[in-house]
C-alpha cells in the first residue's frame, strides 16, 4: 500500500508528508546534535506538551523543522478521560500546528486526568461500549476543534478490567470506524500487552484496518519478575528486542511500508545510537517493499 | 459494572494515595498480585513526576541531596498532584511546600532557592517577543517621559530574598564554586532574571531599583516608578536605570497615555 498521509486529512497541513522511513523520537538531549549534524533520519516527532512555551526548546525544534517533516505526538489530552476536554490544552496544540505545520498529529487510547488531577502516565481504559462512546466523542471533539484528523496509539497495558466486553484489538479498530480517525500501530505496545495479558500478538496484527494504519511506534521495554511471574514494561529505555523487530516484520506484512518511529525516552543512548535503531527499521521498510515487489511480478 | 468515572477515580486514589481496595474488585485476577500491577503505575505516575520537579528544582536537588529530595517529591506529589498535563507549569508552589515541610525547617534559606529557580524556569518558558527599541523612547520628547507605562518582556521575573539567594545559585551552576562557604548572613538579594538569545541572565539591583522594576512591572508610570525607588533612595538616578532596562531590553513596548 501506498503511505496514506497524503490523502488523509486536510491537504493544506501537509506540506511535508511523512516519508515511508524511519524517524526517530527528538529529545532535548540531541537538539543541537540532530541540528548541527542532520542525521541521516527519514524524519523527527516530538511529544507537543514540550513546546507549549517559546524560548529554547521551541527555537530548536525550528530550526530542526527546517530540515526534517514533523509529526506532533501529544501524551496529555486525555482522551479516555470521562469528563470534558481540557479546551486550553487544545487550543495549544492547534497554535502549535499552525506553528510548525506537522504532517501528523496524535494521541493516546487512553487517559490519564481523573478528578481534575493529572497523572502524567497513559492508563488504561476497560474495554466496554461506554469507554468507546468516551473516547470516541472525545476524538470527535479534537478532530473538529483542530480541523484535521489525529492518529490515535494502541496502549501498552499491566491490568485489564474484569469487566471489559471488547478485545482490545477490536476496541483500538473500532475508534478509527466510528470517528474516522487514523491509527498509530505501536508495535512495542502490542508486545508488551500480548505477553502480560496473554493474548495472541498476531490476531492483534490481523484485526488492524490496515487503511487506517498512518503510522507505526518501535521502542524498548523492560522485564520485570513479580513472584514467578513476568510483567513487562513499556519504559522506552533500551533498544528494541529481535521479538517486537520479528512482530514489526509481520506487522509490515500485512499493513505496507508505514512510517516508522524509533521512540527512546529513559536513558537516551547518544544520537548515533538511536539512528542505528533507526537504520535497522528502514531495512525492514525495504526488505518488506521487496518482498511486495515480488509478490506482484 | 461501574461507571468509566468512578473506575477513573478509584485508579487515581489508588496511585496517589494507596487506596486500593474499591479498584482491587475490579481487575481481573491472573498470575500477578493486583499489589503488583498497581505499583508499576503508581512508579511510573511519581517517579516521572519527581523528574519532573528534579528539571525545575536541579539546585534545591543537589542542596539536600538526591534520596531527600525524593522523599520530599513524593510527600509534594501527594498533597499537590498537578492539576494541568503540562509539566513545565507544575511545581508553582513547590517553595511554599517546602518552607512548611518540616524535615528542612532548619534550611531557612530552601524555599528561596526554590522560588529563584521557579522564576528562572518560568524565564526559561516565557513566550517569545522583540524588545522594545532604544530609539523609540529617544524618539519621545523628555518631557512626556513622566507618563509613560511599560509593556515588560514576557521573560522577565522579578526576585528578592533575605539570604544571598543568588549566590548559593550561582555555586551550583556548572564551574560553580562549591568550596567557598557562603555566609547566609551576608546580605539578600534583588533580581531582575529574563531570558536573551535563549540563555537566562540575572540583573542584580539595589532596594530602589528593585522598586522601580517592580512598579514597572505592575504596570505603574515612570513618574510613580520613580517615587517608589526615590522613596528607598533619594539620590536615585532614574535615567541610568532606565538606560540599563532599554540596553538589555526588559520591555517589549511602551504606551503614551493620551493627553
Amino acid at each position: 500500500m501506498a503511505t496514506s498521509t497524503e490523502t488523509k486529512g486536510s491537504a493544506s497541513h501537509h506540506a511535508d508528508p511523512i516519508p515511508a522511513h524511519a524517524g526517530i523520537g527528538l529529545r532535548h538531549q540531541h537538539y543541537r546534535a540532530v541540528v548541527e549534524s542532520r542525521p541521516p533520519v527519514g524524519w523527527l516527532e516530538v511529544h507537543s506538551e514540550n513546546y507549549f512555551g517559546g524560548g529554547r526548546p521551541l527555537a530548536f525544534l525550528e530550526a530542526a523543522r527546517q530540515h526534517y517533516p514533523l509529526s506532533l505526538h501529544g501524551v496529555g489530552l486525555s482522551l479516555g478521560t470521562d469528563g470534558a476536554l481540557d479546551r486550553t490544552h487544545l487550543g495549544r496544540i492547534k497554535a502549535l500546528i499552525a506553528r510548525l505545520q506537522p504532517a501528523l498529529v496524535s494521541e493516546h487510547v487512553s487517559w490519564s486526568i481523573a478528578g481534575g488531577v493529572y497523572l502524567n502516565d497513559l492508563l488504561p481504559l476497560p474495554y466496554t461500549e461506554e469507554a468507546l462512546q468516551v473516547i470516541c466523542g472525545h476524538v470527535r471533539e479534537t478532530q473538529d476543534f483542530l480541523g484535521r484528523q489525529i492518529l490515535v496509539e494502541n496502549p501498552s497495558s499491566y491490568l485489564q478490567f474484569a469487566h471489559s466486553t471488547i478485545p482490545e484489538w477490536e476496541f483500538v479498530a473500532e475508534i478509527t470506524r466510528r470517528t474516522g480517525c487514523g491509527l498509530l500501530f505501536d508495535v512495542n505496545n502490542v508486545y508488551v500487552s500480548a505477553c502480560n495479558h496473554g493474548f495472541d500478538a498476531q490476531a492483534y496484527i490481523e484485526a488492524m484496518p490496515v487503511a487506517a494504519v498512518q503510522e507505526i511506534h518501535l521502542a524498548g521495554h523492560a522485564v520485570r519478575e513479580i513472584g514467578d511471574a513476568t510483567l513487562r514494561i513499556d519504559d522506552h529505555g533500551s533498544a528494541v528486542c529481535e521479538a517486537v523487530w520479528q512482530l514489526y516484520a509481520a506487522a509490515l506484512r500485512r499493513l505496507g511500508s508505514v512510517p516508522t518511529l524509533i521512540e527512546w525516552d529513559s536513558n537516551v543512548p547518544e544520537l548515533p545510537v538511536l539512528v542505528a535503531e533507526a537504520m535497522t527499521a528502514d531495512g525492514f521498510l525495504a526488505q518488506a517493499a521487496e518482498a511486495r515487489d515480488a509478490a506482484a511480478a | 459494572m461501574p461507571p468509566l468515572r468512578n473506575l477513573q477515580d478509584a485508579l487515581a486514589a489508588s496511585v496517589l494515595r494507596g487506596a486500593d481496595a474499591p479498584l482491587a474488585a475490579l481487575v481481573r485476577a491472573d498470575g500477578i498480585a493486583f499489589e503488583g500491577r498497581l505499583q508499576v503505575y503508581r512508579n511510573n505516575t511519581f517517579s516521572s513526576l519527581t523528574a519532573a520537579l528534579k528539571d525545575s528544582f536541579p539546585v534545591v536537588c543537589e542542596l539536600v541531596d538526591e534520596r531527600f529530595f525524593g522523599y520530599a517529591a513524593q510527600e509534594y506529589i501527594r498533597a499537590h498532584p498537578p492539576r494541568a498535563p503540562r509539566l513545565a507549569e507544575y511545581g508553582g508552589d513547590f517553595a511554599e511546600f517546602l518552607a512548611g515541610f518540616e524535615p528542612v525547617r532548619h534550611l531557612a534559606y530552601l524555599p528561596d532557592v526554590a522560588r529563584l529557580e521557579w522564576a528562572v524556569n518560568a524565564a526559561y518558558h516565557a513566550a517569545d517577543a522583540p524588545t522594545l527599541d532604544p530609539a523609540r523612547i529617544a524618539a519621545v520628547p523628555q518631557d512626556r517621559y513622566a507618563r509613560l507605562t511599560f509593556v515588560v518582556h514576557p521573560s522577565v521575573q522579578l526576585f528578592a530574598s533575605t539570604f544571598p539567594t543568588d549566590r548559593i545559585w550561582q555555586a551550583h551552576q556548572p564551574g560553580g564554586d562549591l568550596e567557598t562557604k557562603i555566609d547566609l548572613t551576608s546580605g539578600g538579594c534583588h533580581l531582575l532574571i529574563d531570558r536573551h538569545d535563549q540563555d537566562i541572565r540575572f540583573l542584580t539591583l539595589d532596594a530602589a531599583g528593585f522598586a522601580l522594576a517592580a512598579a514597572l512591572c505592575a504596570g505603574a508610570s515612570l513618574q510613580d516608578a520613580y517615587e517608589e525607588a526615590a522613596a528607598i533612595d533619594g539620590a536615585f538616578d532614574l535615567i541610568a536605570a532606565l538606560s540599563t532596562h532599554l540596553g538589555r531590553g526588559t520591555f517589549a513596548d511602551f504606551v503614551e497615555p493620551a493627553a
